[in-house]
């Protein structure tokens, strides 16, 4: 008896461990792909995942009383929120950014936030080109000077009527 | 019945279901764990700052990180969080040589995830002068610097973490090795928490330090 018992335990916790592994290898493989800021939220949510499964599975939280469940419930909220709340802070200010761009400090129109994912959301055209960005040799294309982009026709003053 | 000792079946455990093997000392256990997380706090709040203010800083210094060595650390703590759950679940069943096998699988899969790939990791890091002070090698005032700092000192403080648990692990196992009676359950429960504990806060370090901006 104590054996089928002790079988079905290597199987269930094994069970969750190749969920596990699973899960990190899609947090690595989705971190590699352009996925913009879906990169994050992926990570985010799948990390979110893993520290579920083994709450649940491996720390058996569900069999405790409810103290202790409302307590590492509370002190997980306050662990995570810590991590992620201010990034999705700066995610939902990027997705508030006016759809045509945003005026820049000297007056010109920045088009490419519109037409790029908001990556970068607060440096794509309030800061300029960083002098290491030659270093890294990444170049992605938000490394282009913003303050060069022609006006945006729509920002431009109408024309006065003769 | 189990004639050893008397009053209590060898084969069948006193877990109950429902509330768990721990028993009264859950709450206590969850408690500490808890106000284990405020030593990370400060640090998960450094990052955010930085990862907002200096985001540009903060993805070039995050991709000099060595993902694989990374990743095979999160897969061999997810494997010894594997077996310490096997070691808590199995003995319920009493099974002594089984839980001293996982205890033993659990510590050294710790052992080799901190004392050989991470110490060989922090050797790389430091012999490419990116520890933060007057010979770091990144970009200047971007944050860079900002980012090692948070860096070595989270997983400097979770290696002090997984050193306490290998610790409890192996005084775990010499318990249980030594146990004349029944396993200590609400101990192994204990050990067994702190351990998931430390997996957990790695799991949530990993993307922050490894995984920001990798797209190629």
């Amino acid at each position: 008896m104590s054996e089928h018992n002790a079988a079905r335990i290597v199987q269930d916790v094994a069970k969750v461990w190749l969920a596990l592994l699973g899960l990190l290898a899609l947090t690595v493989g989705t971190a590699l792909l352009p996925l913009g800021i879906w990169n994050t939220l992926l990570n985010a949510l799948i990390a979110l995942l893993k520290v579920v499964l083994i709450g649940l599975c491996y720390m058996e939280l569900l069999r405790h009383d409810a103290l202790p469940r409302l307590m590492a419930v509370v002190a997980l909220f306050f662990f995570w929120s810590s991590c992620w709340g201010r990034r999705s802070a700066s995610i939902s200010l990027a997705a508030s950014a006016p759809r045509h761009g945003r005026r820049l400090r000297n007056g010109h129109h920045c088009r490419k936030a519109a037409l790029m994912p908001p990556r970068h959301p607060i440096t794509v055209c309030l800061r300029q080109a960083k002098p290491y960005a030659k270093e890294t040799n990444a170049g992605p294309s938000w490394q282009t000077p913003c303050r060069l982009a022609p006006p945006c026709p729509r920002s431009a003053p109408a024309p006065r009527a003769r | 019945m189990c004639t050893k000792w008397p009053g209590r079946a060898r084969h069948e455990p006193d877990h109950d279901r429902r509330r768990g093997p721990a028993g009264n000392g859950a709450p206590g256990d969850v408690a500490f764990l808890a106000s284990e997380l405020m030593f990370f706090g400060p640090l998960l709040l450094g990052w955010t700052y930085g990862r907002i203010s200096m985001p540009d800083g903060f993805a070039w210094a995050s991709r000099q990180t060595d993902l694989w060595l990374g990743t095979l650390n999160t897969a061999i703590l997810l494997s010894s969080s594997a077996a310490m759950a096997l070691a808590v679940q199995l003995s319920a069943l009493q099974l002594k040589r089984q839980v001293g096998r996982c205890l033993l699988a659990c510590a050294a899969l710790g052992v080799a995830f901190f004392l050989l790939i991470k110490f060989y990791e922090w050797h790389r890091e430091w012999a490419e002068h990116l520890f933060p002070g007057p010979d770091f090698a990144g970009p200047a005032h971007t944050g860079a610097q900002y980012f090692f700092v948070v860096y070595f000192s989270a997983t400097f403080l979770h290696a002090i973490h997984l050193t306490i648990g290998i610790g409890v692990t192996l005084a775990m196992w010499r318990r249980v090795h030594k146990a004349m009676g029944p396993l200590p359950q609400p101990a192994l429960h204990a050990a067994g928490l702190y351990w998931h504990f430390v997996d957990v806060v790695w799991v949530a370090l990993f993307p922050m330090l490894y995984l920001v901006e990798r797209t190629p």
